[in-house]
């Protein structure tokens, strides 16, 4: 049955993304240093290099679930996917208004059609259209696939994002934290810069768990009004695949 | 009269706080739209179980 109200879980999470987002923004603002070029306006980077590590792992997320959804067909892929994409369609949007943000000073302008740049605001078109799929008015099931196949290619565009300042000359700057050799950056800054992104995965986490109960609650309204019309209770129908198929195998599988 | 540096690096701080203003609101925002739409979907689901039962009630 769908949570009314949330776990136990849920709220102590919360408290600890709150606390974690507490010690980041001390970490970040009162404990990392100016840096020697930028100055204050390097701060920036405690929240802009987070959202964007935030925006690949929540895609990451929507292409592992819509392969899920295709392989199995079970509907709680399908709903991990879509939690997933809004909250990082969110990040995204983030990534680039701070990053807008930190360029204007340093850079001199708003906006430039830089690889980094243009390829981030593709990937922010291609899950704002995943979303769009999402809301057609058409069967659950071909949504959901059409949904899946978007989640998969569109997936795509993230290493491109990831390998554009290496692949083309960029005005963005390189990877700050590479796998192989040592950061570029002090090793304050570098604490502060992975509490800000240990924080803003608490926050994802936390998100994503709101956003998955928010869900099955307005799929619990859906289900709610349709119970009476096709005589099956409540919860059966919100655990149902939406596909035809996999339907009747799991009725066939409940009468045998 | 202020120095160039301290105009710049005052201006440059506007710019942090902006960011950090675009990161609070974004988030918190969305954490309060999720409970809204949450208040909302519990409410309509209860109020079309109790219209339903109050159908199958002779």
């Amino acid at each position: 049955m769908a949570r009314m109200t949330a776990r136990r879980g849920e709220r102590v999470l919360g408290v600890l993304t709150l606390a974690a987002l507490a010690a980041s923004a001390i970490m970040s603002l009162v404990v990392a240093p100016p840096d020697a070029e930028q100055g204050d306006v390097q701060r920036l980077m405690y929240v802009h290099v987070p959202s964007a590590w935030l925006a690949y792992l929540a895609f990451t997320v929507v292409f592992v679930s819509s392969i899920a959804y295709l392989r199995t067909k079970k509907i709680r892929w399908d709903r991990l996917a879509a939690a997933s994409a809004e909250i990082g369609v969110l990040f995204t949007a983030m990534a680039i208004a701070l990053g807008s943000l930190w360029g204007k000073p340093v850079w001199g302008t708003w906006w430039t059609w830089d690889p980094r740049l243009t390829t981030t605001a593709i990937l922010l078109l291609i899950y704002v259209g995943y979303l769009a799929v999402r809301k057609l008015p058409d069967s659950p099931a071909r949504r959901a696939r059409w949904a899946a196949v978007v989640g998969i290619v569109g997936f795509a565009d993230v290493p491109i994002v990831h390998l554009s300042v290496t692949w083309w000359r960029s005005l963005h700057q390189g990877p700050t934290i590479r796998l192989l050799g040592a950061p570029t950056i002090a090793p304050v800054m570098l604490a502060a810069l992975l509490t800000a992104v240990f924080a803003f995965t608490l926050a994802y986490a936390y998100l994503l768990t709101l956003r998955l109960r928010v869900g099955r609650l307005e799929e619990r309204v859906v289900a709610e009004a349709l119970s009476p019309r096709l005589g099956q209770p409540v919860e059966q129908l919100m655990d149902q695949s939406p596909e035809p198929g996999a339907r009747a195998a799991a009725g066939e599988a409940a009468r045998g | 009269m202020a120095d160039l540096g301290s105009v710049v690096a005052m201006a440059n701080l506007r710019y942090v706080v902006a960011g950090y203003a675009v990161t609070v609101v974004a988030l918190g925002g969305y954490v309060g739209s999720l409970f809204a739409r949450a208040r909302r979907a519990r409410r309509r689901a209860a109020a079309i179980a109790a219209k339903t039962r109050a159908a199958s009630t002779p």
